[in-house]
């Protein structure tokens, strides 16, 4: 059943590659379903797919390979192009802003990073021409993934690992499970709809009980789920600028918890960011939670008390 | 004698017929460029002011353009295919003459594949000779019109002599 489940998301991730890609994922989608991370096309260079522990490339003539080939199946500039307008879903100025931000989400949650030349006016990224590489990171479902950390997470939790390490899996199962406990009301500020995986309005990802604020900037959308929603948790995911410290210090003197993400494989990393040190010194998280690297997603190696970070 | 009459009744009429119904596609064409007109200034404000797909705005705009639009038509081949689809719905190929097709076609070919700056001139492109192509069907339609109508019915009339 979970097997099932993975290669629908691997298929609906693939939903936004050209024909030719798309068809060579559809081939392999059983033995690629499990553990794939990503899909990688880069310019004039083998189309991959990145699992736990290996880098595969599509042969031409079918099959997979460990190793770059020259009979591996090359990214051309229409494969990127066309890929570029699905992902947009042939309308690239409503994406705008989210390919000036270097991404954009997809239906279910999924990823695509996109990176080209930057057109900049007034120091700002306005445009992105000749695109030259996308990422699409397969957003995973793990239900029961955050067994271990059910018991700690409603009373203020920051979740801590290097990229790829099942942060936004671990938060989205986490925020589901709490809010099915009694009493628990659950917001989810889903700033890039990474969570929710909205889709035409439709909540694609299974959130439990919550409350999904779907766009809105994290400071923005805790400030207003605090107003009207009157959660006991907030839960956003990848925090780290200034002004989502201070909506988390309202969090805290709100006597709301936060459930939190952040890009860091340890302690020391944390506290080398100083936005974060201010996050902890606020006490709005209770524990702080580490998981191990890309190898071994969605394993949790340890578990701190917030203080205890700092202090060390 | 009677059937006589009645034969030249019904070649006058036939003749009339045709010259009307000739005249009538030059202003067939005319009405058609300027719906897409419409729809193309329509298409250009809904582009600033709502953030929908492609597929959404143009059906939109095409319904305030007074265009039939095939609302389930096809969309997972794209939106070239989409376009060429409801073309050939609303621009039926008898009324419109090569270059309109060809300017619908390059109008389709553009949306949706640049930011919104690329599309408001890519459409303002696209009005601009539009423009230039209704004023030539308006023209065709005011000097081949009548000529079309006279030319209907003195045939007929023509032919009726003959019948005589």
């Amino acid at each position: 059943m979970c097997k099932a489940n993975d290669e629908k998301r691997l298929l609906q991730a693939a939903e936004c590659l050209s024909t030719r890609l798309k068809s060579a994922i559809v081939r392999h989608g059983q033995a690629l379903a499990h553990d794939t991370q990503e899909l990688r096309l880069r310019l004039n260079k083998p189309f991959s797919a990145v699992c736990a522990d290996e880098v595969f490339y599509f042969i031409r003539a079918g099959g997979l390979s460990i190793n770059a080939e020259d009979d591996n199946i090359i990214v051309t500039q229409q494969d990127i192009d066309e890929t570029l307008k699905r992902l947009c879903s042939y309308s690239v100025y409503a994406r705008q802003n989210e390919l000036n931000r270097g991404f954009v989400t997809l239906a279910g949650g999924h990823r695509a990073g996109v990176c080209g030349t930057a057109v900049i006016e007034r120091g700002e990224v306005v445009n992105v021409r000749q695109v030259s590489s996308i990422n699409i990171r397969v957003s995973g479902e793990r239900k029961g993934c955050a067994d271990p950390l059910v018991s700690i997470g409603a009373q203020g939790l920051l979740i801590a690992g290097a990229p790829c390490s099942g942060k936004t899996t671990m938060l989205r199962d986490l925020a589901r499970q709490i809010s099915l406990k009694e009493n628990i009301r659950v917001s989810v500020i889903d700033e890039r709809g990474e969570l929710g995986g909205k889709s035409g309005g439709v909540i694609c990802s299974d959130l439990g009980m919550c409350d999904l604020f779907d766009g809105y900037p994290k400071a923005v959308g805790i400030e207003q789920a605090i107003r009207s929603m009157s959660p006991d948790v907030v839960v956003c995911d990848e925090i780290g600028s200034e002004e989502d410290v201070r909506a988390l210090a309202l969090c805290a003197c709100s006597g709301v918890r936060v459930i939190a993400t952040v890009h860091a494989s340890c302690a020391d990393e944390l506290r080398r960011k100083p936005a974060l040190a201010g996050a902890l010194g606020t006490g709005v998280f209770e524990h702080v939670a580490f998981l191990a690297g890309r190898r071994a997603a969605g394993q949790v190696t340890g578990i701190m008390k917030g203080g205890d970070v700092l202090a060390a | 004698m009677p059937l006589k009459l009645l034969g030249c009744a019904a070649l006058v009429l036939a003749g009339t017929a045709v010259g009307f119904m000739k005249a009538r596609s030059l202003s067939s064409r005319r009405r058609l460029l300027a719906a897409i007109g419409t729809l193309m200034q329509d298409l250009a404000t809904r582009l600033r002011y709502q953030s929908e797909d492609i597929f959404t705005l143009v059906t939109l705009a095409a319904k305030s353009a007074g265009l039939s639009i095939k609302e389930d038509a096809d969309r997972s081949q794209g939106f070239l295919a989409w376009w060429e689809l409801q073309t050939e719905s609303f621009a039926p190929s008898h009324v419109l003459h090569n270059s309109d097709k060809e300017l619908l076609s390059s109008f389709g070919s553009q949306l949706g594949t640049t930011d919104l700056e690329g599309q408001l001139s890519h459409i303002e492109l696209c009005r601009v000779m539009l423009s230039k192509q209704l004023s030539e069907a308006e023209e065709e339609q005011r000097q081949k019109g009548r000529l079309y109508r006279t030319l209907g019915v003195f045939g007929g009339v023509s032919a009726a002599i003959m019948l005589i």
